[in-house]
């Protein structure tokens, strides 16, 4: 399951990310919000639960997007899951939580910006390097399997 | 992105598609797809038998537009060929695309099936769609 969260810019435009995504994937991913403006462990709590709960479902959604990630403990629950990813908002980027090699930034202007890409774009990019993931681990699991049947003959 | 507007190119994209998607039995001749993958690439247009017409059709020269820039950058070819269906089988084939239906994709879902970005997808698109309508004289 893909996890994205969306940081910076306005309440509005990460809203307007996030639809643009579930429109994308066909609804399949889902999106979680926390609304409010009161900060503390409180939220990267809830999260972390949420992602708890997203992979436990009697429904596993493909995806689900994190609208409001408004900490830097927030930030880490994303970057810790193995399939998390951080796209930063332009208009404004946080003041508070880091952007970090590899993380994308995201802009609403159709076509992207130069280095900034359009939600079609950032989320083209996360599944493609989910596939490219899948493809590594299933060579690797096959040179295994390979390199056990080279050993067993010897 | 917002959809462009469709312009004369695109419909003369369209029509290349349709032309290319002729049913086998049908009062049209055999498909030009089918015709140009039984002679492996080697269809000359109009130099056949004597008194056999001579196709001077656009579709015909979109067609060897887009083959000819698939020489060049395959990846043009595929992305035009997969945005408009037009003899989407080959790239299906070339590429060993699985579970392929061109019917209702994004170009999120084309760009993937390419394995490639969207934006890479829509430049290389664009690509072919310039080098089209410089072949046949129109504005991409």
């Amino acid at each position: 399951m893909l996890v994205i969260g969306l940081s910076g810019g306005t309440e509005a435009k990460r809203e307007a990310v996030a639809r643009r995504i579930n429109e994308a994937s066909g609804e399949q991913f889902a999106v979680w919000a926390i609304n409010g403006t009161r900060l503390g462990d409180g939220r990267a709590r809830s999260m972390a639960r949420a992602l708890e709960g997203a992979n436990h479902g009697r429904q596993a959604a493909r995806g689900l997007v994190f609208t409001h990630v408004l900490t830097e403990a927030e930030a880490q629950v994303i970057r810790r899951h193995h399939s998390g990813h951080l796209w930063h908002l332009t208009g404004p980027v946080s003041a508070v939580v880091d952007i970090r090699r590899g993380e994308l930034l995201v802009t609403l202007t159709p076509g992207g910006d130069r280095h900034l890409l359009d939600p079609l774009e950032a989320l083209s990019e996360v599944l493609l390097a989910g596939e490219i993931e899948k493809l590594k681990r299933r060579e690797a699991k096959l040179l295994s399997e390979l390199h056990k049947l080279g050993a067993g003959e010897a | 992105m917002a959809r462009r507007r469709a312009s004369r190119l695109d419909q003369q994209l369209e029509a290349w598609a349709r032309w290319l998607a002729q049913p086998e039995g049908s009062a049209a001749p055999r498909s030009l797809l089918a015709r140009w993958m039984d002679a492996k690439g080697h269809l000359i247009f109009g130099g056949g038998a004597p008194g056999a017409p001579v196709l001077d059709l656009l579709e015909a020269r979109i067609e060897l537009a887009v083959r000819a820039l698939g020489q060049a950058n395959p990846l043009a070819e595929d992305a035009l060929r997969l945005e408009y269906a037009a003899g989407w089988r080959l790239v299906v084939a070339r590429r060993g695309l699985r579970g392929y239906d061109p019917r209702g994709l994004t170009q999120l879902q084309q760009a993937l099936h390419l394995g490639v970005s969207v934006r890479t997808y829509r430049l290389r698109l664009a690509e072919a769609r310039a080098h089209v309508a410089e072949h046949i004289g129109g504005k991409p």
